[in-house]
């Protein structure tokens, strides 16, 4: 539906990302000239990964407004529009990370062995995780309209704040903390070993991807049915 | 058989505001109560007692702002009533100020589909009532071109063409009854009344009190949020006439 009337449709979806990450990659690894092995598999299972958490919090936090027409006149299960806001996103994030892996498992370094499963449970997690901030970010949408502004400002600071173009390791000890507190963060060290180190994820970065994931399951869950019943007369 | 539409008791407060609150007035008014603006609040409905037995045509009458839009929202369950419950049985089409739910961007025959579905109609009885939505509607080679590309004669048809066939149990109409132009609310007129006679329930808000008279076994009025007055079509418009003409 986003891409009607535009000349290539839907291949702006995919082109976006590939053409952002090549300026990325290049300015990385020939300008800042980042040492990291694999660099290119590195760098890349995190920027999907991020491409589709800050599309699906961009869409989600305005899902509700852009629909008040259709809001106004029927009664339909209102969650309906945040999930298919990241449905839509997860099938681009899904497609890209199918024409992604071979090749990084191919040529970029990434090892075959049997804890790609624990990528896979990995980036199950992160929809969840998703899904929840998408519907706080609805609701809090609705009530605020400075949302978008918000995002606006604090999704780069996520991203710059996620180790995804360098390791935790090479962040000096006091920015350490910043990256550590960074959902992202856990999201993708804990999808990234697996991949490249083929070794399960450390003990510590799986609990912690279990606890962002409960609380905010709980806290999106909470928010979008305690207040999705007053959205059409908010709007 | 009990009632099709069942209100007790319904109330609903609107908190006014002169304008939207930003994120500092919300942290502000948590931080330091004493500041917060005091909220005027508005009775849009209070306590509306009104039930609709199965087959019966009501139509609500007032003058504007009078609730009747409120009551037809909150019975088609999309705002929640501040106090009182409101319950439906059987399936409900709402038609609330039609044709303007459409998506602009999806063509005609896409947004049956989507307004179908939110309607509760699944794509395999949306399927079977396609056509003859396209053919009631008259928009012919237009059904496949956006609707953003519509006259506003062509969305209301549209709206009418696609509620009136999914055959709800319910019928809730909100000002819908003068769309299209002479010749098409004929032929809606005529085609509710063939649902009236197959025993459907009606509730029609409407400022046409000739339709009320003609087509409904009972009339509400509704003045300032309060049903006023619930009786025989002839006798409510009447009382409706007198308190325009007394009242101003």
């Amino acid at each position: 539906m986003k891409s009607r009337g535009t000349y290539l449709g839907i291949a702006w979806t995919l082109m976006n990302p590939l053409l952002t990450m090549m300026t990325y990659f290049v300015v990385f690894r020939y300008i800042f000239r980042v040492e990291i092995p694999n660099f290119l598999a590195f760098f890349l299972l995190g920027f999907l990964m991020w491409v589709f958490f800050s599309r699906s919090a961009t869409a989600a936090a305005t899902c509700i407004i852009v629909n008040e027409n259709i809001i106004k006149r029927a009664p339909f299960p209102l969650e309906a529009l945040p999930l298919a806001a990241v449905l839509y996103e997860l099938f681009h994030h899904a497609v890209a990370l199918c024409l992604a892996l071979p090749l990084m498992l191919a040529f970029w370094g990434a090892q075959v062995s049997w804890n790609l499963l624990w990528v896979g449970a990995v980036m199950l997690a992160f929809v969840g995780f998703t899904l929840a901030v998408a519907l706080a970010l609805a609701t809090f949408g609705v009530f605020f309209r400075d949302t978008r502004d918000i995002l606006e400002v604090g999704l780069p600071i996520l991203f710059w704040t996620a180790p995804i173009f360098y390791a935790v390791e090479m962040l000096p000890p006091a920015l350490r903390v910043l990256a550590i507190a960074n959902p992202l963060s856990t999201f993708i060290v804990a999808a990234r070993t697996p991949l490249l180190e083929a070794s399960a994820p450390a003990l510590g970065d799986l609990v912690a991807v279990t606890c962002w994931l409960v609380v905010m399951v709980a806290c999106g869950v909470f928010l979008f049915s305690k207040y999705s019943p007053r959205f059409a007369e908010e709007l | 058989m009990p009632p099709a539409v069942e209100c007790h008791g319904v109330s609903k407060v609107f908190r006014l505001s002169t304008r939207r609150p930003l994120f500092k007035d919300r942290i502000l008014s948590t931080v330091r109560p004493h500041l917060r603006e005091a909220r005027q609040q508005f009775w849009a409905l209070r306590d509306v007692d009104l039930v609709v037995e199965p087959g019966e045509a009501l139509g609500l009458i007032g003058p504007n702002g009078a609730g009747k839009t409120t009551l037809c929202r909150i019975i088609a369950g999309i705002f929640q009533p501040t106090a009182g419950t409101v319950r439906v049985r059987g399936r409900m089409a709402p038609l609330l100020a039609l044709g303007t739910g459409f998506h602009e961007e999806l063509t005609g025959r896409e947004n049956i589909y989507l307004a179908a579905a939110l309607l509760g109609f699944s794509t395999r009885e949306i399927r079977m009532v396609e056509e003859t939505i396209i053919e009631f509607s008259e928009l012919g080679q237009f059904i496949d071109t956006p609707t953003k590309t519509y006259s506003a004669g062509m969305h209301v048809r549209l709206g009418f063409s696609i509620a009136a066939q999914l055959t709800p149990d319910v019928f809730l109409l909100d000002e819908i009854l003068a769309v299209g132009d002479e010749h098409f609310q004929r032929k809606s007129l005529a085609y509710l009344e063939r649902h009236r006679a197959a025993g459907r329930t009606f509730v029609v808000c409407t400022h046409n009190l000739s339709f009320v008279e003609k087509m409904c076994d009972r009339a509400a009025l509704l003045i300032g949020g309060r049903l006023t007055a619930v009786g025989l079509p002839r006798d409510i418009t009447m009382r409706y006439h007198e308190l325009m003409a007394g009242g101003g």
